[in-house]
């Protein structure tokens, strides 16, 4: 085997040297024949003549000799896959069944896992991103396992240089943002300044903040997000140096930034963190709102990190017993950013891709069985290739593969034993044949079990999920957040007031509709406050009509009979 | 013989070349005298036939060639015969052997 493709690879590469040595030996041939027909006594004419009509001509023996020196694979393949397509065409029953089946099967597995390249196979899109850790407070008597940092933890662990290049603190808050054309409420972060070169993220356009300007007095300063960029400012670069009212603050623009991770909340905007030296202060340890980010040294292990955390911990616990009481099980948690962010999901988008497995298999195990049910008729054409690209390809070529094993084992078991015995095939299956089918049967049930199990207890998940009982009515019931500016509204009392002025709007809004109904037994419309925070107000109201915010962010309700 | 006879006898013409080449190693035209000698002239291997059939042997390895120098001082291509074509060849002739013997049987049958 092995010979024979070295042999045709060699008249494949050396053309030349083969035509030459056929050329010589060819010659060598006819030479001889005519010094044989010369010795029989014919002239050297006839002699000449003779040997060439004895040779056939010799083009066509070089032809025949080049057919069978030269690489031929590629045209056996082609007529390979034009029988294929002929018999596709000849059993359109078939070729849909078999298409159709694979199809599902191999749709299923692309789709999830696009999913699964995209989640867990690629890493963190950032350089090193195996260096990238997150810093959390645990409680493990409390059994709280992420809890947030604060101001004074970030700090001392910025003081760690041992373990962290850099260490970044980020807390998550609404921006109002105005001044432009309308007015809008957009997600965004508050920043340490080493949080951009932490993650690698790179300006688009301008710059990211310097440390001067995470100070108390110089952030007025504001990072966009290339969504943002794009969608108020049409990816227009002479947004850098402009003015922005953020929380009816002037914040200059200094740069645009590509998106950052997900996983922290649908950033727009960018502003430094600019903690006050009170805030800074080693003995205050409460007020635990920060995500802390961190890069590992080169060459630091993240055990490492940990150990050296936890001595650190310890002392930290000395130190202050209150913040740390020793009953409740605190700790510094390190977990690598890709684990933290992708630990919850890997189970089950690997679970979900094995799923999809099966299916393929069940899908191969019946493309395998209708092949070999054309088998039982005729045993040598099996001729069924897919191709897609990628992992696709992978895939099919395997589900081929498993498909098409089966008869092709049947027909080369076939063809060792066929002899003169050429009419011995056809009729109905052989024993073999028989239990061949009977094992895929077998598998395709088992499989069948497990999965079918598999999308049961899914199936039940889903219908108790749906059955939770929130403790209220959802029916026409609606949220939103109202965020309320803490320049505008410094004062906790002056946002207690503000707050009931907006429900007192909402409720005013509902009896005004309920007026213009005339109808004395229209629902009963009800604004109340469900969640009071520090600086938003969430409003859950139930209403026949819905809430819609107008450009200017003012809301009213509409009414569902006009709409 | 016509080109449809030399398919037919595809497995026969195999069967001659390496019987041939297992009397001694013989370039391509030594061995179509050598099976007309033999066989008094009953048969005669067509060129056509011959040098397809060489180098199918020496794909699957049966056959193998070097090129010498002939006595006259020319240069020719050799074949002989390999370890797995002498097996082959043994092979072949075991077959051929039992075929026609059951055809003679055939024949004899009255």
């Amino acid at each position: 085997m092995l010979r024979k493709l070295f042999h045709r690879l060699r008249a494949s590469l050396r053309r030349g040297k083969v035509e030459r040595e056929m050329d010589a030996e060819l010659r060598f041939h006819l030479e001889m024949e005519m010094a044989e027909n010369m010795r029989r006594g014919m002239s050297e004419e006839e002699a000449r003549l003779a040997a060439l009509r004895s040779f056939g001509g010799v083009e066509p023996v070089k032809e025949a000799y080049r057919d069978l020196s030269r690489f031929r694979r590629i045209e056996e393949v082609w007529q390979d896959l034009r029988y294929g397509a002929r018999m596709l065409r000849k059993h359109p029953g078939f070729t849909a069944a078999a298409v159709l089946t694979l199809a599902l099967g191999i749709g299923a597995n692309v789709a999830v896992f696009s999913v699964v390249n995209a989640v867990l196979l690629r890493p963190l899109p950032y350089p090193e991103p195996d260096r990238l850790v997150m810093l959390q407070n645990q409680f493990l008597a409390r059994n709280l396992k992420n809890a947030g940092v604060s101001v004074a933890d970030y700090a001392d662990y910025r003081g760690q240089k041992q373990i962290f290049e850099e260490v970044a603190a980020i807390a998550g808050a609404n921006f109002n943002f105005s001044g432009a054309d309308r007015p809008e409420s957009v997600s965004g972060v508050f920043v340490t300044a080493g949080f951009f070169p932490l993650l690698g993220l790179k300006p688009v356009v301008g710059r990211v903040f310097s440390e001067d300007e995470d100070r108390p007095g110089y952030n007025r300063v504001v990072v966009l997000s290339e969504s943002l960029w794009k969608r108020r400012f049409g990816a227009d670069p002479g947004v850098i140096g402009r003015t922005l009212q953020i929380d009816d603050q002037s914040h200059t623009v200094v740069g645009v930034v590509p998106p950052a991770p997900e996983s922290l909340g649908p950033n727009e905007v960018f502003t430094p963190a600019a903690f006050t030296p009170e805030q800074m202060n080693h003995a205050v340890r409460g007020g635990r709102f920060l995500f802390a980010l961190a890069r590992l040294k080169r060459g630091v292990p993240l055990a490492r990190a940990q150990a050296e955390m936890n001595v650190f911990a310890q002392a930290l616990a000395k130190e202050f017993p209150n913040a740390f009481p020793p009953e409740s099980g605190w700790g510094i948690r390190i977990d690598s950013l890709r684990e933290r962010w992708i630990g919850d999901v890997r189970l089950a988008l690997w679970v979900l891709m094995g799923a999809v497995g099966f299916v393929l298999l069940i899908a191969c195990a019946n493309v395998a069985s209708l092949l070999l049910g054309r088998a039982t008729g005729r045993a040598r054409e099996i001729g069924v290739d897919w191709q897609v690209l990628g992992f696709t390809l992978g895939i099919s070529l395997l589900t081929g593969l498993l498909a098409g094993l089966a008869p092709l084992l049947e027909a080369n078991r076939r063809n060792l034993h066929e002899g003169l015995k050429d009419g011995a095939r056809g009729g109905a299956g052989s024993p073999r044949q028989n239990r061949a089918r009977g094992l895929l049967v077998v598998a395709e049930v088992a499989l069948s079990l497990i999965l079918l199990v598999g999308a049961g207890l899914l199936l039940q998940s889903f219908v108790r999920l749906q059955r939770v009982d929130p403790g209220f009515q959802p029916q026409n019931a609606l949220t939103f957040r109202v965020p309320l500016s803490s320049t505008r509204y410094p004062e906790q009392a002056q946002r207690q007031r503000q707050k009931k002025i907006i429900i007192e709007d909402g409720r005013n809004l509902l009896h005004r509709r309920r007026r213009r109904e005339h109808r004395g037994n229209a629902e009963r419309g009800r604004v109340s406050p469900l969640l009071l925070s520090l600086r938003c107000l969430c409003v859950l109201c139930a209403c026949g009509g819905e809430v819609v915010f107008t450009k200017s962010s003012s809301y009213f309700l509409t009414d569902p009979k006009r709409a | 013989m016509a080109k449809s006879k030399s398919d037919l006898l595809q497995g026969t013409l195999d069967l001659l070349i390496l019987k041939t080449l297992a009397l001694e190693p013989m370039h391509g035209w030594g061995i179509t005298q050598r099976i007309q000698q033999i066989s008094n002239g009953a048969l005669v291997v067509n060129q056509g036939s011959l040098y397809p059939a060489l180098l199918r042997l020496e794909q699957q390895g049966w056959i193998d060639s070097e090129w010498y120098t002939t006595e006259n001082n020319r240069q020719a291509k050799y074949y002989k015969l390999t370890r797995a074509g002498r097996k082959q060849l043994a092979d072949e002739t075991e077959n051929w052997k039992r075929l026609s013997t059951a055809i003679e049987q055939i024949l004899q049958a009255s």
